[in-house]
């Protein structure tokens, strides 16, 4: 293989690694519009929901620690999540505006 | 089936835990109400939503610390209504018999005090620095959550200043984000320490991560005598993340109130 024969692969990566991939780029700002709603909540309402959805906490589980009712715990991540998507809304609202 | 009824079998669905018959009482139920409809469609692109977010960009914080430790306080109060029950099955009630009984007590530990091997106190800090060097090791185990399990222990733990250096090196160099915050976390306890204090604000320097940003500037003006300019220095940083750069405005004014400075703005 020649030198030459390299050129188009790897023009054709570098095109890839610059050029804006729409989809891709509307995830990413979705993700950090996400991020920051989250850093925005109340901290007992995230703990809730952080506990719930990214250590794989069972509501059971908290409930015990939270001393508190497996209903009780439920009704706190639902209010979490209500709450996350009206600060998701909010500022995805002013992004666009 | 009222409408408030379907929020614990759409929580449960959400974390893919309900039963096929209340998936079919949440499907009758939402056959008739368009709101609940509207509402459940609402939370699961919500919950879904969340899961776009990779684990370095969620803020663990300190739950995963207060978790375990909400769990093993759950734990201990329960195991204390046992040996509550034990205890009380055999300690006197009247002030003066237990009076005896504790000094009977107290002669049979001096007692058999004495008569254990003068060695004893070796054998016991030998096996305190042999536990000692677990922790540590555990701290420099290649697998994050040996390293979490590592912090966790130095936590309940009298801390040896190679301990300290072991969980300021977790700070500044571990690559998994949740041992660098929880390690954050279990300085929290010495930061009468100015090693402790100088560690973390030299990790505040070079961290990048908002989450852990936000972390020590917690832990740094909470001690006694604040590394406030440590943390000012990270306001001038331009990629600063704008959340934190508000919080950390926020906490610098909340430290020192009155002589509140112009902030530099990035």
């Amino acid at each position: 293989m020649t030198c030459e024969d390299t050129t188009p692969p790897l023009m054709d990566r570098l095109q890839a690694d610059l050029s804006p991939v729409g989809e891709e780029q509307h995830d990413e700002r979705q993700s950090e519009l996400v991020r920051q709603a989250l850093l925005r909540l109340p901290a007992e309402r995230r703990e809730v929901l952080v506990l719930s959805r990214y250590e794989y906490k069972s509501y059971d589980e908290i409930a015990r620690v939270l001393d508190c009712s497996v209903g009780a715990v439920k009704v706190r991540v639902h209010r979490a999540m209500k709450q996350l998507r009206e600060i998701y809304l909010d500022m995805a609202g002013e992004v666009s505006a | 089936m009222t409408c408030e009824e379907t929020t614990p079998l759409l929580m449960d669905r959400l974390q893919g835990d309900l039963s096929p018959a209340g998936e079919e009482q949440l499907a009758a139920h939402l056959a008739t109400c368009p709101a609940c409809r509207a509402e459940v469609e609402a939370m699961t692109e919500t919950w879904n939503s969340l899961g776009s977010l990779d684990d370095e960009h969620v803020p663990h914080e300190r739950l995963r610390a207060r978790f375990h430790a909400g769990l093993a306080a759950y734990e201990a109060r329960e195991s204390r209504h046992w040996t509550e029950r034990v205890f009380a099955s055999w300690w006197p009630q009247q002030p003066v018999l237990q009076m005896g009984l504790a000094a009977a007590l107290a002669l049979v530990g001096v007692l058999v005090g004495q008569q254990l091997p003068s060695s004893s106190d070796n054998e016991i800090a030998e096996l305190r620095s042999e536990v000692r060097a677990v922790g540590i090791a555990l701290l420099d185990h290649q697998s994050a959550s040996e390293r979490l399990l590592g912090v966790k222990w130095a936590q309940g733990t009298a801390q040896a200043p190679e301990v300290i250096d072991a969980l300021l090196e977790r700070v500044q160099y571990d690559t998994n984000l949740s041992v660098r915050l929880a390690a954050v976390d279990a300085l929290r306890a010495d930061l009468d320490n100015p090693n402790v204090v100088a560690g973390l604000a030299m990790a505040l320097e070079r961290q990048e991560s908002p989450l852990l940003q936000v972390a020590l500037t917690d832990a740094l003006l909470a001690a006694d005598q604040p590394p406030i300019d440590a943390v000012r220095a990270v306001l001038g940083r331009t990629e600063l993340d704008p959340t934190v750069r508000e919080y950390l405005q926020m906490a610098l004014s909340e430290v020192e109130p009155e002589t509140a400075p112009a902030i530099p703005e990035a």
